[in-house]
């Protein structure tokens, strides 16, 4: 049995506030037997339907298993059977808190396969969505990573803004949480009176409010406490996994498509991408909460820049995407969304592949996992940021 | 319960159960998907229904009165949500929370979702919306208090192991029965 | 924590042109690949399937290529040809990409390719997956089973076209038989307004009653157009020919304004 303790470095024991304390375990009298645990799928630990099915040995996980596909729902084949319309609004729905960027990449892939401009307009507005959708998923990890690491407040702070944030975003868009905005050739509708200076204000608001998160979490010695040095990851390991997004960027590398392949008008804007240098699990929240100021900045340089004329093409009633494959990848909130879209020429695609972000994370937990305390892993899980919907489409 | 299930409480005494029970209904999240974020929406300040008596920190099934299913239901999780209802001790409600959860929702043709959380499970109130809004919640759980208040929880015992399904709430009215595949072609 | 910012990263110099990918590729491999095309800017590179591991370490090792980072593997439904697996790899460091596609052999009884796990841990689940969704083996992959989406028991390999969604053949999708009236897309100079000083109430109004106007008279327009049509089509008893076709006859369901002829 001794054979299944980590032999060399020990395990990594939170020391005090800013620094990790590694333990050696010595004692090989000690140990215990192997115990198989099944988290999930209904768990609080594992926010949402993932179920991990783990090997301890005492405190330390041997082996992690994620077993995904309790929310699969078949969007690849029922976006074979649905218009270019209607996959729209199904689109929205597999990563429930970042629709409007689902559905802004399936209008972007669709576009490119018919080589569509889309006016300015449209495309400012495209980002100004995005990124306030951006700072909506965001809020909604900052608010459960507090609530999973025992802090209430959080999510009823991220909560008051979210709040705030969907009101006028619903005015422009009519849904609360499932946008349904973009259309393919541009949007549903110019925004409604008032949109702007409420968008103003809020980013305004959001500024202050940001800086509240930080002192709430961060000015905590038992938040420092529980993520630092903890499931830190390395950055050739997450590039191997595919893994993208803020927890690719914890780790030092800046692959954020709007900087590396920009969509939209983000070759226009100034894009900032905080960047950590640890890839622990508090580098991922502090660079989600640094997020948020990037994502301001953008939605204060779309509030300068937003140019005037149309919002839309004059589109057919059915849209017919011509014959050819393109495959067109979108900066998600969790990180990079990729659409693979192959058309034969009808009204449904022949194939529509979605490379969802939280997939490719959570096939890299085991890395984070094994080895780790079994007190971590709800550290490591809520920090390896991820939508159950996203990972089983 | 023994004793409450099998004989007629007298009227005071009645309300004074009721009314105990109905405002404090330890809830138990079954958040499955998108509706699960506007449940917890639902939870926060701007909506706050621990206002009504529902609590959200049940710790699990065994401590929980009601349950809401939030979100698709799929046939992999179906299991699951049947092993956690029938841990539920009595008497027990069901909300259905959105329309992935009340028949399918947009993934009505899909194949690995259940059509229905009412498949598997007696549902008392339907929300219907996708999701649907917090309001929608607020008004199913005041419809199902109302209905708590003025329960036998006799007949309700009779009902659920008898031949007979309580009625169930839809919140907006609407046919529950009806289903879209009965629709005339 | 520090920001990287797109001005301070422009587009490294070492980003090679998707047809010079094709054309190494072409030159060190030439037995592996069989054609490359670029399309819409990207390039695929039609690869033998027994070489693709080959291509992509060389992808990944090559110095000039240096494709670090797995993206995403797609399955595709070629019809009688069997399957064909698509790949896309991605640098990280000179930001270009390639797709790589292969056709599995076996056809459409025993689809297998060899497994990419070798050269990108990430492959593991892409290749679950696919095996999950259309029944491809990936020889020497460590362990496609149990089935990583669909439920255990699951019969049948779901993105086959051969794969009928049930539901839609007992009922066919309920949107279409409500002809509802539909309004015109947004003309240009409707939409051109800017947000913030919209028209005054009357004008919106006005042209309100306009539209509304418009749209009833559109809708008699298709329904009356509607109707002739489904005599014609009960009139030439077309049916939706053969089960195979289950994309051309959701189609039909799918639309609100059927295409002369069905999907036949």
């Amino acid at each position: 049995m001794s054979e299944t303790l980590p032999q060399e470095g020990g395990v990594m024991l939170p020391g005090g506030p800013g620094e990790a304390m590694s333990v050696e375990i010595r004692d090989r009298s000690l140990v215990t037997q192997e115990m198989n645990l099944n988290i999930g799928p209904q768990h609080p630990a594992t926010h949402g339907v993932l179920r991990v099915v783990i090997d301890l040995d005492g405190e330390v996980i041997v082996r992690a298993r994620p077993v995904i596909g309790y929310m699969h729902r078949g969007f690849e084949k029922l976006a074979e059977v649905r218009d270019y319309r209607q996959i729209i609004a199904l689109v929205n729905r597999h990563d429930w808190i970042s629709a409007f960027c689902n559905e802004l990449g399936v209008a972007l892939a669709v576009e490119r396969l018919m080589e569509l401009e889309v006016p300015t307009r449209a495309q400012w507005i495209r980002v100004l969505m995005g990124e306030w959708n951006r700072i909506l998923n965001h809020l909604m990890f900052i608010g459960s990573f507090g609530l999973e690491l025992g802090a209430i407040t959080p999510v009823f702070f991220s909560f008051r803004e979210r709040e705030d944030i969907q009101a006028f975003l619903e005015s422009a868009t009519g849904g609360r949480l499932h946008f349904t905005y973009c259309r393919v050739g541009g949007l549903k509708e110019d925004l409604p009176r008032g949109f702007l200076d409420a968008s103003r204000q809020m980013a305004q608001t959001m500024r202050s409010r940001n800086d509240e998160y930080r002192q709430l979490l961060l000015g905590n010695e038992i938040f420092h406490a529980r993520t630092k040095g903890v499931g830190a990851l390395a950055p050739d390991v997450a590039i191997d996994y595919g893994v993208t997004g803020p927890t690719l960027h914890a780790t030092g590398v800046a692959e954020d498509t709007r900087l590396t392949e920009p969509y939209c008008v983000y070759d226009q804007l100034d894009v900032s991408v905080p960047v950590g240098t640890n890839g622990d699990s508090y580098d991922r929240f502090v660079v989600l909460l640094d997020r948020i100021d990037a994502s301001l900045d953008l939605i204060e340089q779309v509030h300068e820049g937003l140019p005037g004329g149309p919002v839309n093409l004059k589109m057919p009633k059915t849209v017919k995407a011509p014959k050819g494959a393109v495959y067109v990848r979108t900066e998600n909130p969790l990180g990079q969304g990729g659409y693979y879209l192959v058309s034969d020429g009808g009204k449904t695609p022949w194939r529509m592949r979605m490379r969802t972000p939280s997939f490719s994370n959570i096939q890299m937990v085991p890395e984070l996992l094994e080895g780790s305390l079994l007190s971590d892993m709800i550290a490591i899980l809520g920090s390896v940021y991820f939508v159950v919907g996203d990972v089983d489409r | 319960m023994g004793l409450i299930d099998r004989t007629e409480v007298p009227q005071p005494l009645k309300f004074v159960l009721n009314w105990g029970r109905k405002y404090s209904l330890w809830v138990m999240n079954f958040g499955l998907a998108c509706c699960a974020i506007e449940f917890i929406a639902t939870s926060a300040a701007r909506h706050d229904f621990m206002r009504l008596g529902v609590i959200p920190f049940a710790h699990g099934p065994r401590q929980a009165d009601l349950m809401v299913v939030a979100g698709t239901l799929t046939d992999k999780m179906a299991p699951a949500l049947k092993r956690l209802y029938e841990q539920m001790p009595e008497p027990k409600y069901v909300i259905s929370f959105g329309s992935c959860s009340n028949c399918g929702g947009p993934y009505w043709d899909s194949y690995s979702v259940t059509k229905g959380v009412d498949q598997i499970l007696p549902v008392d109130v339907y929300v219907p919306g996708c999701p649907p809004r917090g309001e929608a919640l607020l008004d199913g759980i005041v419809q199902l208090q109302k209905r708590i208040g003025a329960e036998s929880l006799k007949a309700r015992h009779a009902e659920r192991y008898g031949p007979r399904i309580p009625e169930p709430i839809v919140v907006g009215g609407g046919d529950p029965t009806r289903h879209p595949a009965d629709d005339p072609m | 924590m520090p920001t990287v910012r797109s001005s301070e990263t422009p587009p490294p110099a070492t980003r090679l042109a998707p047809e010079a990918i094709g054309a190494l590729l072409a030159e060190r491999l030439p037995e592996a690949i069989v054609a490359t095309t670029v399309a819409h800017g990207q390039l695929t590179v039609d690869v033998v399937p027994e070489h693709l591991p080959r291509v992509a370490a060389l992808c990944k090792r090559e110095k000039a290529l240096g494709m670090d980072f797995f993206d995403m593997m797609a399955g595709v439904d070629a019809d009688e040809d069997g399957f064909s697996v698509v790949t896309r790899l991605y640098s990280t460091r000179h930001r270009h990409e390639v797709l790589l596609r292969a056709l599995a052999e076996g056809g459409r009884e025993a689809p297998r390719l060899p497994t990419l796990t070798g050269v990108y841990r990430g492959a593991n689940w892409h290749e679950r997956e696919a095996y999950d969704m259309y029944g491809i083996t990936f020889e020497g992959h460590p362990g496609l089973e149990p089935r990583i989406l669909t439920v255990e028991n699951f019969e049948g390999w779901p993105l086959r076209k051969d794969f009928l969604l049930t539901t839609r053949e007992i009922k066919p999708w309920p949107g279409e038989k409500v002809p509802k009236p539909k309004e015109e897309p947004a003309t240009s100079d409707e939409a051109a307004q800017p947000a913030d000083e919209g028209p005054s109430e009357e004008e919106r109004a006005a042209a309100k009653k306009a539209k509304a106007e418009r749209a009833k008279q559109k809708a008699a327009e298709m329904r009356a157009k509607k109707r002739a049509q489904r005599e014609a089509e009960a009139g030439g008893g077309a049916t939706a020919s053969g089960g195979a076709s289950e994309s051309g006859k959701a189609g039909d369901g799918a639309g609100d304004e059927p295409e002369e002829g069905g999907s036949a």
